[in-house]
C-alpha cells in the first residue's frame, strides 16, 4: 500500500489545497464554512478595545505576509521519522526485534510520528518518565504526540498493558473506536483487527469517550467495549452478571426499552454501570435512572435525587459513592 | 510563514508568561482556529464561542506554570480538550445549527448530519478534518499548531476522509487510499 509519506509531491486537495479541488471535499467545506471561528473578526475579549484603523493595517499586513509564506511553503516536508534520536518514547523487545518506522530493531526511541510493530515479539515502552506500557505481539501503536503536558499514543490494533503514575489526562490512548484518557491508573486494552476490542481497569479510573463526544468514566474493578463506530460501551464491573451484560447488549443496539432492560438487570454490583447510564440516557429517562441507582447505592447525606439531576457537580458526589463501592 | 512563525513562537509565548497581553493576543490570534476546531469536536456549537474565550482564559492564568515553552500548542490544545470534556460530560451535544446560520432547513440538516459523522469518527481523524473542513486549516497549518508530524496528520486526513465518505455514502476517489 502506498504512504502518504512517500507522494508528498503529488498535489493533494485535501492536503494543502493543491492541484484541483475535490469537488466533494469542496462542497463540505462550503457546507461547513458558516461554523468557522474567524480569529481576527473575533478578538480576545480580554483584550483591550482599540482604534480599528491600525488593526485593519495589521490584518492587511498579516494577510499579505500568510500569502508570500503560503506561495514559498516547501510541498515535500516528509517527517523525518527516526527511531534512535533523543526524543519520544524508549522501547525495548522483550525477544528478538520489532519493527519501528519500517526498520527492525531490538531497541530505539519512538518518535512523534512513528509507528512501532512488534510483529511476533512482545515489547516494553516508555510513557515519558510517567509510566510504562507493555506492548503484546501483533500491536501496533504510533506516538502521536508528547509533552510535558500530554502525551498520546495511537493503539490501530493489538495488545496494551498501562500503568502511569501522573496527574490526570496527562496520558491518552487513542484507538479506533474510542479514546481513552488516563485519570491516574493501571488498565490494559485490546483492539482487534476491525478496530473493536476492550479495556480493563486494573486500578485508578479512565475516561471513555464515546459517541457524540459523550463520556463516561471506567473505575478499577471494570471493563468496557470499545465498539466500531464509537457507539455507547458503558463500563460493566468485573463480577457483573450475564442479565445485565445481556440488557447492555441490548441498549448498544438500540432496543427501544434498552435504558429500562439495564434497569430491570442491575444489581448492586452493576451500580456503576446504571451510575455512567445516567450520563448517557435520554433527559426523559434521567429521573429512572436515579431513581433505580438510588435503590443500588442510595445517594451520600444530605443529596437527593432532585439535586443530582439539577446539578452535575452534585451528581459527582453520589458517582464517587458509587465507585467506592466497587473496591 | 510556517518558519517563521515556528522560530517565533518562544519569544512570543515568554512575552505573554511575562504579562504582555499583546503577545497573548497574538497566541489568540495564530491558536484561536485551532481551539475552536478542537471544542467544536465536542461541543455543541451555541457553546463553542464561550469555551474558546474559557480556554484562553485558562491559559493566560496557567502560563506562569508553563516551564517547557516549545509545548505551547499542545499545552493549550489540552486545555482546550479537557475543558471541551468537562463541558460535554453527562451530555450529549446538539448538532443543531443557529438559525442565523442555516439558510435553510434542509442545509442545517445536512450540516447537522456532517458534523454528527465527523464526531463519530476516532479523534485523531476527528479533529485533523475538523481543523481541515470548518476551520479551513492546511494540512502543514495543523501539523505546526497541534504538534503532530505532517506525516500523521496526512495520514490522519486520509484515513479520515475515508471513512467520513463512507458514513455519508458518498463514492470514496483515489485520494482516500494514498
Amino acid at each position: 500500500m502506498t504512504r502518504p509519506d512517500d507522494e508528498a509531491d503529488r498535489a493533494d486537495y485535501l492536503w494543502d489545497r493543491s492541484g484541483p479541488p475535490d469537488p466533494e471535499i469542496a462542497r463540505l467545506e462550503t457546507l461547513l464554512s458558516p461554523l468557522r471561528h474567524d480569529a481576527p473578526q473575533d478578538e480576545l475579549k480580554l483584550r483591550r478595545r482599540r482604534s480599528r484603523t491600525p488593526f485593519v493595517i495589521a490584518m492587511v499586513v498579516a494577510a499579505s505576509l500568510a500569502l508570500v509564506m503560503w506561495w514559498r511553503w516547501p510541498r515535500t516536508d516528509a517527517p523525518a521519522v527516526a527511531c534512535n534520536g533523543d526524543t519520544g518514547f524508549a522501547f525495548t523487545a522483550r525477544t528478538g526485534t520489532v519493527g519501528c518506522a519500517g526498520a527492525a530493531v531490538a531497541s530505539g526511541v519512538l518518535a512523534v510520528g512513528a509507528t512501532l510493530d512488534t510483529g511476533g515479539h512482545e515489547a516494553e515502552l516508555a510513557i515519558a518518565n510517567i509510566g510504562r506500557a507493555e506492548l503484546g505481539a501483533n500491536t501496533r501503536v504510533r506516538l502521536d504526540r508528547t509533552s510535558a503536558e500530554h502525551h498520546q499514543l495511537f493503539l490501530e490494533v493489538g495488545h496494551l498493558h498501562a500503568r502511569v503514575s501522573a496527574p490526570p489526562r496527562i496520558f491518552a490512548v487513542a484507538t479506533p473506536s474510542a479514546h481513552v484518557t488516563d485519570l491516574g491508573c493501571e488498565y490494559s486494552v485490546d483492539i482487534d483487527p476491525s478496530g473493536a476490542g476492550e479495556i480493563h481497569v486494573i486500578t485508578g479510573k479512565v475516561e471513555l469517550e464515546t459517541a457524540g463526544g459523550t463520556v463516561v468514566v471506567a473505575p478499577a474493578g471494570t471493563h468496557a467495549r470499545l465498539l466500531a463506530g464509537r457507539h455507547a460501551s458503558l463500563p460493566l464491573a468485573d463480577r457483573a452478571g450475564p442479565e445485565i451484560t445481556a440488557a447492555l447488549r441490548a441498549l448498544e443496539a438500540d432496543a427501544p426499552d434498552g435504558v429500562a432492560w439495564v434497569l430491570a438487570a442491575a444489581r448492586e454490583v452493576d451500580a456503576i454501570t446504571v451510575a455512567n447510564l445516567a450520563a448517557v440516557a435520554p433527559a426523559a429517562s434521567k429521573r429512572a435512572v436515579l431513581d433505580r441507582l438510588a435503590e443500588l447505592v442510595p445517594p451520600p447525606q444530605p443529596v437527593t435525587v432532585d439535586q443530582a439531576l439539577a446539578d452535575r457537580a452534585v451528581f459527582e458526589l453520589w458517582f464517587d459513592e458509587v465507585v467506592r463501592r466497587i473496591r | 510563514m510556517r518558519t517563521r512563525e515556528l522560530d517565533e513562537l518562544p519569544a512570543v509565548v515568554v512575552a505573554a508568561r511575562d504579562g504582555d497581553r499583546a503577545a497573548f493576543g497574538e497566541l489568540y490570534r495564530r491558536f484561536s482556529r485551532a481551539v475552536h476546531g478542537i471544542v467544536l469536536a465536542r461541543v455543541a456549537y451555541g457553546d463553542v464561542a464561550d469555551l474558546v474565550q474559557e480556554v484562553f482564559t485558562i491559559a493566560l492564568q496557567r502560563l506562569p506554570q508553563l516551564t517547557e515553552i516549545a509545548a505551547f500548542p499542545g499545552w493549550l490544545l489540552a486545555i482546550a480538550r479537557n475543558r471541551a470534556i468537562d463541558h460535554v460530560r453527562g451530555a450529549k451535544p446538539s448538532d443543531a445549527l443557529p438559525a442565523e446560520l442555516a439558510t435553510t432547513a434542509s442545509r442545517a440538516a445536512e450540516v447537522s448530519q456532517v458534523i454528527a459523522a465527523l464526531r463519530a469518527l476516532p479523534e485523531a481523524y476527528q479533529e485533523t478534518l475538523i481543523l481541515r473542513l470548518v476551520e479551513g486549516m492546511t494540512g502543514p497549518e495543523i501539523a505546526e499548531q497541534t504538534g503532530l508530524s505532517p506525516g500523521s496528520v496526512r495520514v490522519n486526513l486520509h484515513r479520515g476522509m475515508k471513512l467520513l465518505r463512507a458514513s455519508l455514502g458518498i463514492t470514496p476517489t483515489e485520494e482516500d487510499s494514498r
